[in-house]
């Protein structure tokens, strides 16, 4: 979830890039799976640790928002809630940027821990473990105001 | 809609099963001590908890008050810590073999709560609600 500016503004320069339509939808999607997993299970956990005890369902329940089939239905869920004529574009788009996150995610190491890409049908833990969990940390900021002036730039242009 | 809302609930509570059955986790360790005894052990991202001494410190995540025998220099409670280490059954305790610090996770954090700021100020230049639906503007 520490990654939410790296994977929002990665998602623009993508889209940008591309001179894509729907940009907000797909950055929206790159978000979702660290709003809908991270944010519950840290809050939860926080709460398990500190404050009173949370059942395990609501500390690890909320990780297949994070998984590849969990956010297939998550962002099939998602697109009823715009209307008819746009269903079909931003279902796709929600699904390229929560592609985009799992794809920028599994670079990261974890020593060991991994990303369950296959769950319910495998349980085979994977990463590529090129780059350490925290060393997006310094790119944030930068990253951020460049997707911000490309965004800006690409908005000024007829 | 509603089978797919319920389909994400019974692969949470699905993954919910399969993770606390992990045998690399520790909640499976404590339920068969002995047959676990040395098992590997591995805690990624939890927080220290408490420094019961040089040689001893607590970690917590999804169990509270890990007692961990290792190095606790350098350590302050609130750090983030990845351990691994083996269990030891007698006093259902991790034997460390290795500690991985996470120095920059308060500022990731902070980072994230930043761009959740900036994701809710955002959200209602790009996004908009009529006849009970999300429209887009922009």
């Amino acid at each position: 979830m520490g990654d939410l500016l790296t994977h929002g503004a990665a998602a623009v320069l993508l889209k940008v890039g591309v001179r894509g339509r729907f940009i907000p939808v797909f950055v929206l999607g790159t978000v979702m799976p660290d709003l809908c997993s991270r944010v519950p299970a840290i809050g939860l956990g926080y709460v398990h640790v500190h404050l009173a005890r949370v059942s395990p369902f609501f500390t690890h329940g909320w990780q297949p928002f994070h998984q590849p089939v969990g956010l297939v239905l998550l962002a099939f869920l998602t697109c009823f809630l715009f209307q008819e004529t746009v269903r079909a574009s931003v279902f796709w788009n929600l699904l390229g940027g929560m592609a985009l996150h799992l794809g920028l995610d599994v670079l990261q190491s974890h020593h060991g821990a991994g990303y369950l890409l296959g769950f319910p049908f495998s349980d085979f833990a994977w990463e590529l473990g090129v780059i350490g969990s925290e060393a997006t940390v310094g790119w944030a900021i930068p990253l951020s105001l460049l997707a911000w002036f490309v965004y800006r730039y690409r908005a000024s242009q007829p | 809609m509603i089978c797919t809302a319920f389909l994400l609930a019974v692969l949470g509570w699905h993954y919910t099963t399969f993770s606390l059955a992990q045998p690399n986790g520790y909640r499976a360790a404590v339920e068969a001590p002995e047959s676990m005894e040395g098992a590997p052990l591995l805690f990624p991202l939890w927080e220290v908890t408490h420094i019961r001494g040089a040689s001893v410190y607590e970690i917590s995540k999804t169990v509270r008050g890990v007692a961990v025998h290792g190095s606790s220099e350098g350590l302050s409670v609130g750090d983030t810590v990845t351990v691994k280490g083996q269990f030891r059954a007698r006093d259902q305790a991790v034997i460390e073999t290795e500690r991985i610090d996470h120095p920059f996770r308060r500022l990731k954090g902070l980072l994230s709560i930043i761009g959740l700021l900036l994701g809710a100020v955002l959200c209602p230049r790009f996004f908009g609600w009529q006849s009970g639906r999300v429209v887009l503007r922009g």
